[in-house]
């Protein structure tokens, strides 16, 4: 038998993927090989935790309900490669100070690495 | 991924992997999966020698993103720590970096912005500024060649297109 988090974890992993188009409340139950009240549950639960929205729609006839993910995830991307992440003086740096963003040489190698030389 | 986190597991290797290399993703590869986990147990499981385990997990530590729960062995007498990845936390590390790196970017684009920049032609000495280069009389404090002046562009295009995608990721 599936550990409860397990369940959990794979039924917010089916609604993530579904992205944008959402998965209908059913859809994920019968995905998962559990009940129709067990899903019912566990959707009630992701939309108290804010993890999910339910939206109601009418499919073959029926009310149900359509899962959309409200997870956005967190990346790195933006600040990939950039040497403040690792600098011991990323809190002594500051404008106007002795080490600053304005002349740091591999702040200016991370933004154009040809040209870095210019503020050696 | 932790149950209701947004961070990928993918995500987490990658600062693991800036903070302490790859001996810093097969660390958080071991005590990602359980409670907790001693120093010991991780060295045996990564085959990575127990002072480097302490010494990268002191890092991690300083970024807030393990913690541990100190107790002592009874036997002992010796205090055993036991290290917990804090899933929870690594979300809000990756928000402060991206401030502050935010900070620092658009200083340096005012920066860009507000001064014009003179260097000489040897391409190893710094560049000055325009007020720095009056006071040497527009030659090279370092190597003493005429300077002349220099496009900065290719640093603000990339300060702009940067900063709006750092603020975009914020605000997301």
């Amino acid at each position: 038998m599936p550990r409860k988090n397990d369940l959990e974890r794979k039924a917010l992993q089916l609604v993530f993927e579904a992205s944008s188009e959402g998965l209908l409340q059913s859809d994920m139950w019968k995905a998962l090989g559990v009940t129709s009240r067990e899903g019912s549950r566990l959707a009630l639960k992701f939309e108290e935790k804010g993890a999910v929205e339910r939206r109601k729609v009418l499919h073959n006839g029926r009310w149900t309900y359509k899962l959309f993910s409200q997870t956005k995830l967190v990346t790195l991307e933006s600040i990939k490669g950039c040497p403040c992440i690792v600098c011991e003086d990323l809190d002594k740096c500051f404008e106007g100070g002795q080490i600053s963003p304005l002349n740091c040489q591999p702040l200016s190698l991370w933004m154009v690495p040809s040209t870095a030389e210019e503020d050696a | 991924m932790s149950l209701y986190s947004n961070v990928s597991d993918e995500t987490v290797d990658q600062i693991a992997m800036i903070i302490g290399g790859e001996e810093g993703v097969m660390i958080i590869d071991a005590i990602r999966n359980v409670k907790e986990i001693t120093v010991e147990e991780i060295a045996e499981q990564t085959e990575i020698q127990i002072n480097q385990v302490r010494k990268i997990l002191y890092r991690f530590y300083n970024h807030s993103l393990v913690t541990s729960r100190r107790f002592r062995d009874k036997e002992t007498g010796w205090f055993i720590f036991q290290w917990t990845l804090q899933q929870e936390l690594i979300e809000a590390f990756l928000t402060g970096m991206k401030q502050k790196i935010l900070r620092k970017l658009k200083a340096r684009l005012r920066h860009e912005l507000d001064h014009e920049f003179y260097r000489c032609e040897s391409g190893e000495c710094p560049r000055i500024t325009f007020e720095e280069a009056m006071d040497t009389v527009f030659n090279c404090p370092v190597c003493g060649e005429p300077t002349k002046p220099m496009n900065n562009e290719v640093y603000i295009d990339f300060l702009d297109v940067k900063i709006a995608e750092i603020e975009g990721e914020l605000e997301a």
